[in-house]
């Protein structure tokens, strides 16, 4: 019996795996571009030049370097602004992925799986080549016995008496939460919805979670709930509210207290007025989302249509522009009205029609978000920051509707879009 | 080596006989991912994620039934007396066994990559091909040795249903159908349990989405449960010489 049959199945078994279809090669993770203008994430500045190695910033300056660096071409009038930030999202499936389309390379998980949060943790510490935002997340939320989130399929933590308050806490952080979120509605809220925890237990697990140094953030839905949210001592609201303006003393505690505040206006907008989406972001989007996709913030609005609800709505938008709260910028994608990436510039154009300044808006989606997020090195264009960028072809002064349609985004230095 | 070879080559020739052996073999992996992982799109983008659960699925299936079937049928036969009887080493026996699994374990991997890459746009470098082929022939050999314990325990009759009875509750437990995070949690320690829920972690680690735990702890499991059911024929040494029935 002859062994060539076996070398041959071999030899074809190489020869079919060499055939089968490799990735696109992709450029190096080091370059400079430039000359071009550049918002920081917090302020323009005077430089011209971003200067990349291995996926960290290198350089900042007003010269381009001395060394043989691969370049990118500019064109006159295109800005550089750091990766965007999206303060609040439910991430599964191609979210993180659909989110780079539009400039988001970091996300906020505020409810997901806690399976994802390790893979999140391995993949945000490296600068390889991915095409996915990184994330941080929350994994599984605090909530009641068939409260808010107990109706999604996977289960949160429900909190059945005051005792379980730092079980809750250490089992989340034993599963990779990177802070904790606690759903509240407060007795006599405005707002109807499901069971909810009491200001005791939101209290115990503010605590719990403080003691452990991790942020506690609070999903309200109302004046009320923040209110007590905040004298409970939370870190954030992940959402604002709508049934009345936003009160002098609850402003004063916040910014007191420095409480940020994530408004996810989009989502409300869509469910108190339910037209932004229809008449603002998709007219100026044109052909830059597939329109296939866009029946989730076309469809379905104004379910809770209401004038004082929208003209309260704005109010709020205003007065957090004018107070010294941190505001964040976040979508709740993908919830109705919302779609991952696109509904965040949905929200800086909504802060724009509002009169935000706008570099405002866009260090509330960079720089103060990782600031308040405690996440170091993203959010800015700054030496040694990770080298996530966007590179779009005008000021956002002169619109933020710009944004829909970035020019180069780099994720971990690579170009990815 | 040369009896060893022709053992192969004879039983390689006993299974290209039995279409009703192999095509449903080729047939269920490529079928299954066609529906779950293209058209239905379960993985929501993830097709290599999918495309390794179903390669891990596939490549379950030759190992088992060849090894349990067929060992059970000439067991029960008395055709494995008679082998024994002869010069034939009994090593040779297994060997040819475990080789050929492997081998159509090894075609239904390439009927996948191709169905992957062709109609799913799965694009792997070349490496990774190479190791996830390296790591799914390999891994046929926990489940071969199920299969031998299924063969030497089972009549001929009621291999195959026991065969399906461990193999297709095994596939859906270790996450190979549906990603684990869809079912409720006391799955996910019963996929502790199972060689198959660890092969598909060292699939998936090739492509950079396996769990949190290191791969050498699944090749710890994955060698420990060889060598005990290896341990545990030996012995029922005496059920494949017919000395116990």
């Amino acid at each position: 019996m002859s062994k060539l049959p076996w070398i041959v199945g071999v030899v074809v078994v190489a020869a079919l795996l060499w055939l089968l279809p490799e990735p696109a090669p992709v450029e190096e993770n080091s370059f400079t571009v430039g000359p071009i203008n550049v918002f920081d994430g917090e302020k323009v500045l005077q430089a011209h030049y971003v200067s990349v190695e291995e996926g960290v910033i290198v350089r900042v300056d007003s010269q381009p370097p001395n060394t043989n660096q691969r370049v990118y071409p500019t064109k006159p009038g295109q800005w550089l602004i750091p990766g965007l930030i999206d303060s609040h999202v439910h991430a599964w499936g191609k979210a993180r992925e659909q989110a780079l389309d539009f400039g988001v390379t970091t996300v906020i998980d505020l409810f997901g799986h806690p399976s994802e949060l390790v893979k999140a943790r391995q993949q945000r510490s490296s600068v390889q080549l991915q095409q996915e935002a990184d994330m941080w997340g929350a994994g599984r939320l605090v909530t009641a016995p068939q409260g808010h989130g107990t109706q999604f399929g996977f289960s949160p933590h429900p909190l059945a008496d005051n005792d379980s308050a730092e079980a809750a806490v250490s089992e989340r952080i034993a599963e990779g939460s990177d802070f904790i979120k606690i759903v509240y509605t407060a007795e006599g809220a405005a707002y109807p919805h499901r069971p909810s925890i009491s200001y005791q237990q939101l209290q115990r697990v503010i605590q719990a979670a403080h003691a452990q140094q991790v942020l506690a953030v609070v999903h309200i839905a109302d004046h009320l709930s923040a209110e007590h949210a905040v004298a409970a001592g939370a870190d954030g609201l992940v959402h604002g509210f709508f049934d009345k303006p936003m009160s002098e003393e609850l402003m004063g505690v916040m910014e007191d207290s420095q409480v940020f505040v994530v408004p996810t206006n989009i989502i409300y907008e869509h469910l108190v007025h339910g037209e932004f989406n229809t008449k603002v972001l998709l007219p100026a989007c044109g052909d830059c989302f597939n329109q296939g996709n866009a029946n989730n913030l076309s469809g379905g609005g104004a379910t809770m249509a209401s004038t004082s609800f929208y003209n309260n709505l704005q109010t709020n938008t205003r007065l957090l522009n004018e107070s010294e709260i941190d505001v964040l910028v976040g979508s709740d994608a993908p919830n109705p009205g919302t779609a991952h990436g696109i509904s965040l510039i949905a929200e800086l154009m909504w802060l724009e029609a509002q009169d935000v300044n706008w570099q405002d808006a866009i260090n509330s989606a960079t720089a103060l978000a990782a600031s308040r997020w405690r996440i170091n090195n993203r959010g800015r264009l700054a030496v040694g920051q990770r080298a996530d960028i966007v590179l779009i072809d005008s000021s956002p002064e002169q619109g933020m509707q710009v944004l829909l349609e970035p020019q180069a985004v780099w994720k971990n230095g690579y170009q990815v879009r | 080596m040369n009896q060893w070879l022709v053992e192969a080559q004879m039983d390689m020739r006993v299974l290209l006989r039995s279409p009703s052996f192999y095509l449903p073999a080729f047939a269920f992996p490529v079928v299954f991912y066609f529906f779950f992982g293209i058209m239905v799109d379960f993985s929501n983008g993830h097709s290599d994620y999918l495309l390794i659960s179903y390669a891990c699925f596939g490549i379950m299936g030759p190992p088992f039934f060849h090894l349990a079937v067929s060992i059970a049928s000439e067991r029960t036969h008395g055709w494995l007396t008679l082998k024994l009887l002869s010069p034939m080493k009994f090593n040779s026996f297994i060997f040819a066994k475990l080789v050929n699994s492997a081998v159509f374990s090894a075609v239904i991997l390439l009927l996948l990559y191709i169905e992957s890459a062709w109609l799913a746009g799965v694009r792997l470098w070349f490496w990774q091909w190479g190791l996830l082929t390296l790591i799914f022939t390999l891994g046929t050999l926990p489940f071969a040795a199920l299969g031998m314990l299924i063969g030497a325990l089972v009549a001929d009759r009621a291999a195959a249903g026991v065969v399906n009875l461990i193999y297709l509750p095994m596939a859906l437990l270790s996450g190979l159908w549906f990603p684990l995070f869809l079912m409720p949690d006391w799955v996910q320690w019963v996929a502790y349990g199972l060689p198959s829920y660890h092969l598909v972690q060292l699939g998936y680690a090739v492509i950079g989405k396996a769990d949190e735990v290191s791969w050498y702890w699944h090749i710890i499991y994955l060698c420990l449960f060889s060598v005990s059911m290896m341990a545990v024929l030996k012995g029922l040494s005496g059920r494949f010489s017919g000395s116990q029935s």
